[in-house]
């Protein structure tokens, strides 16, 4: 019988990285397939799940006969398992953010980046190498895989998870008459987090001060999380600006009600491979407003208001136009919906399928 | 280039739409009274500082009888502000103003805000009234602030400079001591506040950009944060009344038991030459003027009931008594005036002499200062009961 490991970097909760992997692993077993995972690191939610890589070392890795999905995401030591492996090998690729983003803020993070980045032409010898986008397969291509061998699959997204909330919490938010402003992600300096609270001063001094902006995320780098807290306090923004999540971001129930208890989603991100969240705000309801740069006008896929340029009297008249009007609202949230149902788990689910079946078959 | 859903978003139309809502405001005038404030203030002329401040302080003190307070206190005008333009002064007040509503919300609080911009509307509306009268009788101006009576000189450089050696950290003083003593304790950033009742001084020392405030003395111990202050400096004891005196130093120690656990902020009290330097057993004295002057041994008594080690020194023109508040207060006997103290228990608090004791042992169950008011004491100006006794022709004296 074929089975499937799955390597990745940490399983850590709230992870996008670590719930495609779950997603992957479920699904196998749905399908009657003997799966595992392996991860370099574990948090204690996930550590049941983590069967440990010496375990692989050992009885798998030399069976040709398996088949070895290898999640890269960050520079790894468990890179030699995929790179020694004899099983065959699918590289899922769910980018690596350019060192050029940390490196003002963290050179340490910034080499970890530059090293993972310019690992990636040495993996190309895969069976199949996939992107989580689009965006990520050219980056595969441009880094010397064979094109015939690339193919596109979105995150798994975890339905169940998401619809989970914290009443406590949700109340709170609704209970609150202020204007709610979203971002989800970790604070780091490509989300352009800065940008966020820019956009939001001239938006309150301009259009609306009864506004809040929500930031749920978890921090990397002390220097910019100083970076952030000061400018806000520069801005006049303390007080109406929330940095709920700290080092170990929020759980999955205190996110879903950040979702249902806001009233627009809002990214200013310039280097997403994916960006989970903005699907995640689809699924809420929630109306995005994106910046358009690397994956975000695929994954928002025609749907959200897009914007090019950072114009912020446009956007903000852009944001008022959504927020007064509810049949544009209602038009724009009906727009992601479709979107939604393209990138639904049930979708992602067939599409994993049709990819990896000739693989299993080839091992079989 | 916006896309919603796709479609390039009209961005004439949205300018069109952008700049209707600008003109509008961000909430409409009934959901921002701050608009509205300065549609009102548009119509003011231009403002001499006098009047600016005067109406700044009159705002502070309907918010205060109101019993809100603006935290923090007003900005010293031309800060960081941008002016209005066309609106001078005032539009640097409405500017403050506005951004104080927009900032309270921030912190979340909501329903404080909401009483907050009622008070703050009610206030300006007092003050955009008097300031309306005042154009209309004074033609903008206010009357000169008229000179104090009874006013102690003002501090010198020397005693300023022993006021911060003695203590530590800022300094609250009740009573205003000179604009130049204000200013050099600010340099230093050794300044709380300065809290006086005399309307037109407070205005003047704000207008000398100085944190000078409107304060009722019953108000005191209650406003004063005791946590953190470096030490009370009351430089207008004369202008209290004994019962106002006794209320104060009650709350001081009350305060300042609640505030650290022991006997609170270091007290200090300021006592004029004449009261420094008469014969032992008097409890006021007149000065040249004829003005009533508490003593400084009576003073000293007073602060040794309610727990305070006292210390005189002399800083340079100024004589002060030095109170360090003791780790277990004296508390006075519940209910018994200062009045009975002095008559039966004075022995008991330890430094009050035989004087008190004769002149009030006269008076059976009177209160000293009513004693003293028969000797033609006065009660000052710092609280609002102030100047209800009359000042006698011949001044304090031994009883």
């Amino acid at each position: 019988m074929v089975a499937v490991h799955q390597v990745c970097a940490r399983l850590q909760f709230g992870d996008a990285v670590t719930n495609h992997v779950l997603g992957i692993h479920r699904l196998l077993r749905e399908k009657g397939l003997e799966s595992h995972v392996y991860a370099n690191t574990s948090d204690s939610v996930n550590a049941d799940d983590n069967e440990g890589e010496q375990l692989y070392r050992r009885s798998y890795m030399r069976r040709r006969s398996d088949l070895l999905i290898y999640h890269y995401s960050v520079f790894n030591e468990n890179r030699r398992l995929y790179l020694h492996t004899r099983n065959r090998r699918v590289l899922i690729y769910h980018n690596i953010t350019p060192a050029e983003w940390f490196e003002p803020w963290d050179e340490n993070l910034a080499a970890v980046c530059r090293k993972g980045r310019d690992l990636l032409p040495r993996l190309s010898g895969c069976d199949l190498a996939v992107g989580v986008s689009d965006f990520n397969r050219r980056e595969l291509v441009e880094a010397g895989f064979p094109r015939e061998r690339t193919a596109v699959l979105p995150i798994l997204l975890d339905e169940e998870r998401m619809s989970r909330h914290d009443p406590g919490l949700l109340e709170r938010l609704r209970s609150d008459p202020a204007t709610k402003l979203l971002f989800v992600g970790r604070l780091v300096p490509n989300k352009k987090v800065e940008d966020l609270l820019f956009f939001f001063a001239h938006y309150r001094r301009t259009y609306n001060w009864r506004s809040r902006l929500l930031v749920v995320g978890s921090s990397l780098s002390g220097r910019y999380n100083r970076f952030l807290y000061t400018t806000a306090r520069r801005l006049g923004l303390a007080g109406s600006v929330e940095f709920p999540g700290g080092a170990r971001g929020v759980s999955d129930e205190a996110l879903a009600s950040y979702f249902k208890g806001a009233d627009a989603y809002l990214s200013m991100s310039e280097h997403e491979g994916f960006c989970v969240p903005l699907v995640e705000a689809m699924f809420h309801g929630l109306p995005v407003f994106a910046y358009a740069a690397a994956a975000v006008p695929e994954t928002l896929g025609g749907s959200g208001v897009l914007f090019h340029r950072k114009n912020w009297l446009r956007l903000g008249a852009a944001l008022e136009e959504v927020r007064c009007d509810p049949a544009l609202r209602e038009r724009v949230v009906r727009g992601q919906r479709r979107r939604y149902e393209e990138l639904s788990p049930s979708r992602t689910a067939s599409r994993l399928w049709e990819l990896l079946k000739p693989l299993l078959q080839e091992a079989g | 280039m916006i896309r919603i859903n796709g479609r390039e978003m009209n961005l004439d139309g949205l300018r069109v739409k952008v700049e209707r809502r600008r003109a509008r405001g961000p909430l409409g005038e009934k959901e921002w009274p701050a608009r509205s404030l300065k549609k009102e203030l548009q119509r003011m002329p231009e403002l001499d500082p006098r009047s600016y401040f005067g109406i700044q302080y009159r705002l502070l003190r309907a918010l205060a009888l109101h019993g809100a307070r603006l935290e923090p206190p007003l900005l010293p005008a031309g800060g960081f502000l941008a002016r209005l333009p066309g609106l001078g002064r005032l539009g640097m007040l409405a500017a403050k103003v506005r951004r104080r509503m927009v900032t309270a919300p921030n912190e979340g609080y909501v329903g404080q805000q909401e009483q907050f911009n009622s008070h703050l509307i009610a206030g300006l509306e007092a003050a955009s009234r008097i300031y309306h009268e005042l154009q209309w009788e004074g033609e903008g101006r206010m009357a000169p602030p008229p000179t104090r009576t009874d006013a102690l000189e003002d501090l010198d450089e020397a005693a300023v400079e022993g006021l911060m050696e003695a203590t530590r950290g800022c300094l609250a003083l009740i009573g205003l001591p000179g604009v130049s003593c204000m200013e050099r304790l600010l340099e230093k950033g050794r300044l709380e506040a300065g809290i006086d009742t005399d309307d037109r001084l407070v205005a003047e020392y704000q207008a000398a950009f100085l944190p000078a405030r409107w304060e009722r003395p019953e108000d005191l111990p209650d406003s004063l944060r005791l946590e953190g202050l470096g030490a009370l400096v009351l430089m207008a004891a004369d202008r209290l009344t004994c019962e106002e005196l006794e209320g104060l130093l009650a709350g001081v120690t009350a305060s300042g038991k609640e505030a650290s656990g022991a006997g609170g902020a270091p007290l200090l009290v300021r006592v004029s030459r004449e009261g420094w330097t008469c014969p032992p057993g008097f409890v006021r004295v007149p000065d040249q003027r004829g003005r009533p002057r508490w003593t400084a041994e009576f003073l000293s008594w007073m602060m040794e009931r309610h727990g305070f080690k006292v210390e005189p020194r002399q800083m340079g023109n100024a004589f002060f008594l030095v109170g360090e508040p003791a780790e277990v207060g004296v508390a006075p006997s519940a209910g018994g005036s200062a009045g009975e103290e002095a008559a039966g228990g004075a022995r008991e608090a330890g430094s009050m002499p035989e004087s008190p004791r004769v002149s009030a042992g006269e008076e059976a169950e009177e209160a000293p200062e009513e004693v003293a008011g028969e000797r033609g004491a006065d009660g000052g100006g710092i609280g609002p009961g102030g100047g209800a006794e009359a000042p006698g022709p011949e001044g304090g004296g031994k009883g």
